[in-house]
């Protein structure tokens, strides 16, 4: 449950930033997760009310997490794919041969204040 | 300015923009949330009032969450480096082999090559106690409830377990596959373990840990006729999780594959020079 780390560092971003913005509340958060972040959005909205609680600025704060499934690049045609298996055929072109993928970020991209 | 509401910042918000007329024939007792528009004053059901403007502006950021792990991370990395030291984070699940590859790879640089090792683990210093006596600073991180290391920790405890002679540093992580990997320390170098028991197929089910990998070691190989061990499809696996990791497959305990294991270690130290 390392997500509780990482909401504690997002709680501390949101206060400095709802501080320099002079803001009364951050009402709601957006947040970007990669695939190979290793941080799971669901146990990170589960830790952010526990991590944020004892600042009212960010009380009932909404977070918008987007995500993105991991994807095989096909080494044949070299595009990119979501499929959920282990051996997948590539949609493209048939092939067998593939990498798993994706963005290892991990964004505060932006907020909504009072 | 923005006309709207007053505020300074025109460009990064918008106003709701009130165009229903409030005959709705609800009994209107005001207890529901008006904190996130604008109604500026009206008139409904006989009477005027005001809500103050409270408008909602956007921000962007763009921030890393994880900065300051990252920062320290980078500041480690940065007095490693000065010192010529090869810093390897090791990432396994429990009981993949970490502490006995320790044990025996120290035995096996001893009196060559100057080492040291962090041990990070939720309670206990017995894997720091194994590993005492043979040539490395030892010291152990009890990360209590914490599931990883994380780059504070470790900077806290560099300057006590490597000096100037230091050329190699060993972070032995919190067993648990999932999330150290989220935490750059600072290392050099991520080598992933992955014991025979755990089967060959754990790279596709916990792809991220061996994405991020420089190396992966396949451990326990003494065990693989016991099991049954599908040795073809974990290179596989691995080769379709992350292709330019570099695969050793060894047995600690018996010391097959040490050799390979050690030569990578002896290659890395000389060129830090």
């Amino acid at each position: 449950m390392h997500e509780l780390a990482i909401a504690l560092s997002l709680v501390d971003q949101l206060r400095r930033i709802a501080e320099r913005e002079h803001a009364t509340r951050i009402t709601c958060v957006r947040i970007r997760v990669g695939p190979t972040s290793g941080v799971d959005g669901e146990a990170l909205a589960f830790c952010f009310p526990m991590a944020a609680r004892e600042y009212p600025s960010l009380e009932a704060t909404q977070l918008q997490i987007t995500t993105e499934p991991l994807q095989w690049l096909c080494l044949t045609c070299h595009k990119l794919f979501s499929e959920p298996s282990s051996e997948p055929v590539c949609p493209y072109c048939g092939a067998l041969e593939h990498h798993l993928t994706g963005s290892d970020e991990l964004t505060l991209e932006s907020v909504e204040l009072t | 300015m923005c006309e709207t509401c007053g505020c300074s910042d025109a460009l990064n918000h918008t106003h709701h923009d009130h165009d229903h007329d409030h005959d709705h024939d609800h009994d209107h007792d005001h207890d529901h949330d008006h904190e996130d528009h604008f109604h500026g004053t009206h008139t409904h059901d006989g009477h005027t009032h005001f809500h103050p403007p409270t408008p909602t502006r956007s921000v962007r950021v763009e921030n890393d969450i994880l900065a300051v792990n990252h920062a320290v991370a980078e500041t480690n990395r940065r007095w490693l480096e000065r010192y010529r030291i090869h810093a390897i984070n090791l990432i396994s699940s429990p009981g993949s082999g970490k502490t006995l590859l320790l044990e025996k790879t120290l035995k096996r640089l001893q009196n060559r090559i100057p080492t040291a090792v962090i041990v990070g683990d939720l309670q206990t210093d017995l894997d720091a106690q194994r590993l005492q006596g043979l040539g490395a600073r030892v010291k152990q991180i009890e990360t209590v409830n914490a599931c990883h290391l994380d780059a504070e920790r470790v900077s806290q405890v560099l300057p006590g377990v490597i000096d100037e002679t230091t050329r190699l540093l060993f972070i032995e992580n919190v067993g648990n596959l999932v999330c150290p990997a989220a935490f750059d320390l600072g290392e050099t170098e991520r080598v992933v373990l992955l014991s025979t028991p755990e089967g060959e197929d754990k790279p596709l089910k916990y792809p991220v840990p061996f994405i991020k990998a420089s190396m992966v070691l396949v451990t326990k190989t003494d065990l693989a006729p016991h099991l049954t061990w599908k040795r073809d499809a974990c290179l596989d696996a691995l080769k379709r999780v992350n292709p330019s990791t570099t695969i050793l497959e060894l047995s600690a305990l018996t010391g097959e594959g040490m050799d390979a294991w050690i030569h990578h270690l002896e290659q890395a130290v000389r060129l830090k020079g």
